[in-house]
C-alpha cells in the first residue's frame, strides 16, 4: 500500500458522511411495504399513480398555462404473491389493503384528503423527481431532444403565447413518464414506435395506444420496452417493461404506471393488462 | 438460507448505514442514495433465499445497494436548464475537497469500486463478486480510480 492509497482509507474512515434521518424513514417505509413471503413471490407488479389538479389540460392551444392546480404524488404499491391477495400502500407509510375495485375510490380520497399547493417549477417527491419546467419558452421537441441520452431529464416546456409544446418527458428515478400534447398525442396514437422520432437512445422502444375503459374512458397507454438492466445483483436481464396510462377523471390527471420486472412478451402483457384492469376501476 | 422477517429487518436495519454509505458514493446524491437503498431493500427481501450465510449480509446488501445506485445513475438525474445549456467546467483541483466529492467526479464504475473498497473495506476478490467482473477488472478500475482521485486531490 503506498502513501496515497494509505490516505484515501484515512479520508474515507475519517470523513463524516452524514447519514440523514430521512434514511430510517425510508428503510422503514421499505421494510413496511414488503410483500408476504410465500410460494410462488418472484415478481412484483407495482402500480404507481400519480394525481395531478385539475388546472393541468393536454389539449393543444389549451396548453397556455400549465398552471394553477398543484401536484400531490401518490404512490399505491400492488404485491403479487401468487395468492391473489393484492395490496396497495400510499406512500409516508400508511399501507392498507385496498381491492383494485376499490382503486379509484382510494385515489380520490387519497387527493381530497391532501390539498394540493400551487405547481411549483420543481416539485420534487420522495423517491420522485420530475423534470424543471419552465414557462414562456417554447422549443420544438426534436431539437430539444437531440444529443441528449435517455439517462438526461428532459425539460418540459410550457406553452406561452407563441404556441403549445409537442412533447413533455419526465424522468422519474424509476420511471419515464410520457405526457403529449394533442399534436403529438395523434401521431402517439396511431401506434407509432416514436423512438427514433424523439431521439430516445439505443434499446429504448416506446409503443403508444390508446385505451377504452369500460366505462367509455380514453387512456393513452404507453409500453416502454428497455434495453438490458441490472437486477440489482449484477446480474443482466432484459430491462423492466412498463406499461404507463395517462387518463383525465373527474377534473384529475392520472398518470399510472404498472411494472413488471423481467421481460418476456408473456410479462409485457400481464403488464399491459394489470394496466387495463386499474383503468377499468375508475369511473 | 431461511431467514424471517424479523432478522431480515433486524439485518437491514443494521446495516442500512452502510449500504446508504456505498450508494452515496456510487450516485454522489443524497436523494437517489436514499432511493436505491429502499429500493436494495425491496430486491434483498425478493431475493433473500440467495443469502447462504448470516455473516455475509453486509456484503450482500451492499451488493445489492450498490447495482440498485448504479441502475439509478443509467435511469438518469434532474437537470436544469442552466446545467443543459452551460459549458463543461475544466476539471480543477481542490485542496480542501472530500473524498466524497472527488468521487462524485469519477465515472460510475470506478465510483463503485472505490466505495467498495476504500469505504467499506471489501478486498479486491469481494468486490469482483458483488459486481460480476473479474479481480482484474476491479483492480484496473481501482488503478485508474486512483490517477483520477489524485489529480483531484492533489494536481
Amino acid at each position: 500500500m503506498d502513501e496515497f492509497d494509505k490516505k484515501l482509507f484515512d479520508m474515507a474512515k475519517n470523513e463524516d458522511v452524514y447519514t440523514p434521518a430521512g434514511l430510517n424513514a425510508r428503510v422503514r417505509e421499505a421494510l413496511d411495504g414488503l410483500p408476504a413471503r410465500g410460494a410462488g413471490l418472484g415478481r412484483t407488479a407495482r402500480v404507481a399513480l400519480c394525481a395531478l389538479a385539475a388546472a393541468t389540460v393536454l389539449a393543444g392551444t389549451a396548453l397556455a398555462a400549465f398552471s394553477a392546480g398543484g401536484f400531490r404524488s401518490v404512490e399505491l404499491w400492488r404485491g403479487r404473491d401468487g395468492d391473489d391477495s393484492s395490496w396497495y400502500g400510499v406512500k409516508g407509510g400508511d399501507y392498507r389493503y385496498i381491492p383494485v375495485e376499490e382503486l379509484s375510490d382510494a385515489v380520490r380520497k387519497i387527493a381530497r384528503d391532501n390539498p394540493v399547493a400551487d405547481t411549483t417549477r420543481d416539485f420534487k417527491g420522495k423517491n420522485w423527481s420530475a423534470a424543471q419546467e419552465l414557462s414562456g419558452v417554447t422549443l420544438p421537441a426534436n431539437d430539444f431532444l437531440d444529443g441528449l441520452e435517455i439517462g438526461a431529464s428532459y425539460l418540459t416546456v410550457s406553452a406561452n403565447k407563441n404556441g403549445p409544446t409537442r412533447l413533455r418527458f419526465w424522468q422519474g428515478t424509476d420511471g419515464l413518464w410520457l405526457t403529449v400534447s394533442a399534436d403529438a398525442y395523434t401521431e402517439l396514437m396511431s401506434g407509432v414506435d416514436i423512438h427514433d422520432s424523439y431521439g430516445f437512445d439505443g434499446d429504448t422502444e416506446l409503443y403508444a395506444g390508446e385505451y377504452k375503459t369500460e366505462k367509455g374512458l380514453s387512456a393513452l397507454t404507453v409500453q416502454l420496452k428497455p434495453g438490458e438492466s441490472d437486477d440489482g445483483l449484477g446480474e443482466r436481464t432484459p430491462g423492466t417493461e412498463r406499461c404507463l396510462a395517462e387518463l383525465m377523471v373527474g377534473g384529475f390527471k392520472y398518470h399510472i404506471r404498472v411494472e413488471v420486472d423481467g421481460v418476456n412478451v408473456k410479462t409485457g402483457d400481464e403488464a399491459l393488462e394489470t394496466l387495463h384492469r386499474v383503468l377499468d376501476a375508475f369511473e | 438460507m431461511k431467514a424471517d422477517s424479523a432478522e431480515f429487518e433486524r439485518i437491514v436495519t443494521e446495516y442500512a448505514p452502510n449500504m446508504y454509505r456505498a450508494a452515496l458514493a456510487v450516485t454522489g446524491s443524497e436523494a437517489a442514495a436514499e432511493d436505491a437503498v429502499g429500493e436494495a431493500v425491496l430486491r434483498a427481501w425478493r431475493k433473500l433465499g440467495s443469502l447462504r450465510d448470516i455473516t455475509s449480509a453486509r456484503a450482500w446488501l451492499t451488493k445489492i445497494a450498490v447495482n440498485c445506485a448504479r441502475a439509478q445513475l443509467k435511469r438518469g438525474r434532474e437537470i436544469s436548464m442552466e446545467e443543459l445549456t452551460a459549458e463543461p467546467a475544466a476539471p480543477e483541483q481542490d485542496r480542501s475537497m472530500e473524498l466524497r466529492d472527488a468521487v462524485a467526479r469519477l465515472a460510475p464504475d470506478r465510483r463503485a469500486v472505490v466505495a467498495l473498497y476504500y469505504y467499506e473495506g471489501f478486498s479486491t476478490r469481494e468486490i469482483a463478486g458483488m459486481l460480476g467482473v473479474s479481480p482484474g477488472t476491479v483492480k484496473s478500475r481501482l488503478w485508474r480510480a486512483r490517477e483520477d482521485l489524485r489529480t483531484l486531490l492533489e494536481g
